[in-house]
């Protein structure tokens, strides 16, 4: 289990994060949302071990990250962003590196490599920017890892690439595995997080399961607009809006949706929501 | 837990052998992608310079020339230097990419098997082999060339002998055990090694040139500081003597102290700043983020 307690981070004299709370379950995919710049990747790099918090504390299993033991670190994998091009062939780096991760399987690596139409064959940095991100996602879900951050996994994936990505995330990690993926790519993502994180500048605006989210607002897809919705936006065929779910009826999350209404409503909807 | 199981515990996190040899061969595979190619190109500098300088004399003279040993000698240092100064930035200067360094911080092995893998195979197994190639290319052409008179190697038992003597010379100032050890050669490229292997694990970028620049300030740093003192030492103590009215005993007589006394503090400062070296070099990586 992953506890987050009142942590707080700035670049220099620009704070990121603000003494922010939160618990990380296990057997969970975690959706981390916020717009540009509000500490996305600074608090997955503060999990993985790759910076210090200035205060507060995280610990993982009871363990301060920032130690990097390696016990821990073979716990947890950290699929960045960017991805280096190493000047080694993809199975020849999986074979070398994958073997410090104790649930590394090679067998699973070449079988997503070849879900996702990617050459073990070929170095690395040879590869186009698709491809490389392939090898890694790869790689980083062969690891088998307890602990799984994902930064934009999907950027530069091609279309089917995304959806063999989601089959493989729902395939090959463990039942009790805690993923947590930044993404800006909600569509890319939307059947399989749950629960969903919404950062703010210095702040968690919302951090609920879906069930809870569709229990609190009501997602409605009809063409008559309501002038109580927090949110409302048209959509070919229709609109579709936010509501406060005063019936108590079960509706399907658009995470877009649900983002630009706790945006636009950043305070009634902690109310709701801590309630 | 038993308390001793627990001790036994946090002392794998930091150093367990089965990892660090996982990580070992890993990392070499990892130098040999990175560096192979130019540890083989400096490797067979001297055999190039030998054949550059062969087809120049064909050329221009029309005959074989063969390249005197104190040239193949220099060469080897220049190939010596030139692995100094690349090697720490090509197999570990990536540490400082957010990319590549990312993925070396995280990789699940302690810092202080990162940071050993590290000083083996920069200070023993690259140079080691740079060494064995390079001096035994130059047997094979001793070998093949007859004009050739004596190998590298033997260049440098030469040179050895040559220090050996010097310090013979030395000793009869009565300094005892203090001779000048003819290997002293040794720690000084180890220093330099470990110079250029802290500037590829601070400096993001121009890591070579930024590094010379910062032993360039250091050296103009200390010497602003030690002359001074050196300056004031040397006058308040030999103000007075006139060394042309001495004979050469009363001169060795004279000097033995301070000399023995230099000698002591060039070993504390030269292993002093080798310790500083290895300690500033492991606390880098274990505090270096992305």
């Amino acid at each position: 289990m992953i506890q987050i307690k009142d942590i707080s981070f700035s670049y220099g004299e620009t704070p990121v994060l603000k003494n922010i709370t939160m618990n990380l379950e296990q057997g969970r995919i975690y959706g981390l949302l916020g717009e540009n710049g509000v500490g996305k990747t600074t608090l997955l790099t503060l999990l993985c071990g790759l910076k210090k918090v200035r205060s507060g504390s995280i610990e993982i299993d009871g363990r301060n990250p920032w130690k990097r033991e390696p016990s821990l670190l073979g716990l947890q994998y950290f699929l960045s962003d960017e991805v280096a091009p190493v000047n080694m062939k993809a199975l020849a780096y999986a074979d070398a590196y994958g073997r410090f991760w104790p649930n590394f399987d090679l067998g699973i690596f070449k079988e997503i490599m070849e879900v996702l139409e990617t050459e073990t064959d070929k170095k690395m940095n040879a590869m186009s920017c698709g491809q490389l991100k392939k090898t890694y996602i790869s790689f980083a879900l062969a690891c088998g890892c307890k602990y799984l951050y994902m930064d934009e996994p999907t950027n530069g994936l091609d279309i089917p690439s995304k959806s063999q990505f989601r089959k493989a995330v729902m395939k090959y990690t463990p039942e009790d595995s805690t993923i947590l993926i930044s993404t800006h790519q909600v569509r890319d993502l939307e059947n399989i997080i749950d629960p969903i994180i919404i950062l703010d500048r210095q702040d968690v605006l919302l951090n609920a399961s879906v069930s809870e989210i569709t229990s609190k607002l009501y997602f409605d897809y009809s063409n008559v607009l309501s002038p109580d919705a927090l949110y409302s936006e048209m959509i070919p065929g229709g609109a579709i809006q936010v509501k406060v779910n005063s019936t108590g009826e079960d509706s399907k999350v658009n995470i877009e949706a649900l983002f630009n209404a706790v945006h636009k409503h950043k305070e009634l909807v902690k109310g709701i929501f801590n309630k | 837990m038993k308390p001793n199981m627990k001790i036994f515990d946090s002392m794998k996190e930091i150093f367990d052998f089965r990892r660090f040899g996982k990580y070992f061969v890993a990392d070499i595979k990892g130098c040999t992608a990175n560096y192979g190619l130019s540890l083989l190109l400096i490797s067979l500098s001297g055999v190039m310079v030998y054949l550059m300088n062969a087809a120049i004399a064909l050329l221009t003279r029309g005959h074989w020339s063969s390249l005197p040993e104190e040239i193949r000698f220099a060469v080897f240092c220049m190939a010596a230097i030139v692995l100094v100064v690349s090697m720490p930035v090509k197999c570990y200067g990536s540490v400082t990419d957010k990319r590549s360094g990312s993925a070396f911080i995280l990789l699940p092995a302690s810092t202080f098997e990162k940071y050993l893998s590290m000083l083996i195979n920069c200070i023993i197994i690259i140079p080691g082999l740079f060494t064995a190639a390079y001096l035994s290319l130059d047997w094979l052409l001793t070998v093949l060339d007859p004009a050739l008179e004596s190998t590298t190697s033997e260049v440098f038992g030469k040179l050895f002998s040559l220090i050996s003597e010097g310090s013979r010379e030395l000793a009869e100032l009565s300094l005892d055990s203090l001779q000048i050890n003819p290997f002293s050669g040794i720690d000084d490229t180890i220093t330099m090694i470990m110079v250029f292997l802290l500037g590829a694990l601070c400096f993001k970028s121009g890591k070579t040139v930024k590094t010379i620049l910062s032993l360039i300030i250091v050296g103009i740093g200390v010497s602003l500081v030690i002359s001074p003192i050196a300056v004031h030492w040397f006058s308040t103590h030999f103000a007075d003597i006139n060394l042309e009215s001495m004979n050469r005993a009363e001169a060795v007589e004279l000097f033995k102290g301070t000399f023995r006394s230099l000698t002591i503090l060039d070993t504390i400062l030269d292993l002093t700043v080798l310790a500083g070296l290895f300690i500033v070099t492991f606390l880098r990586l274990k505090t270096i983020k992305h």
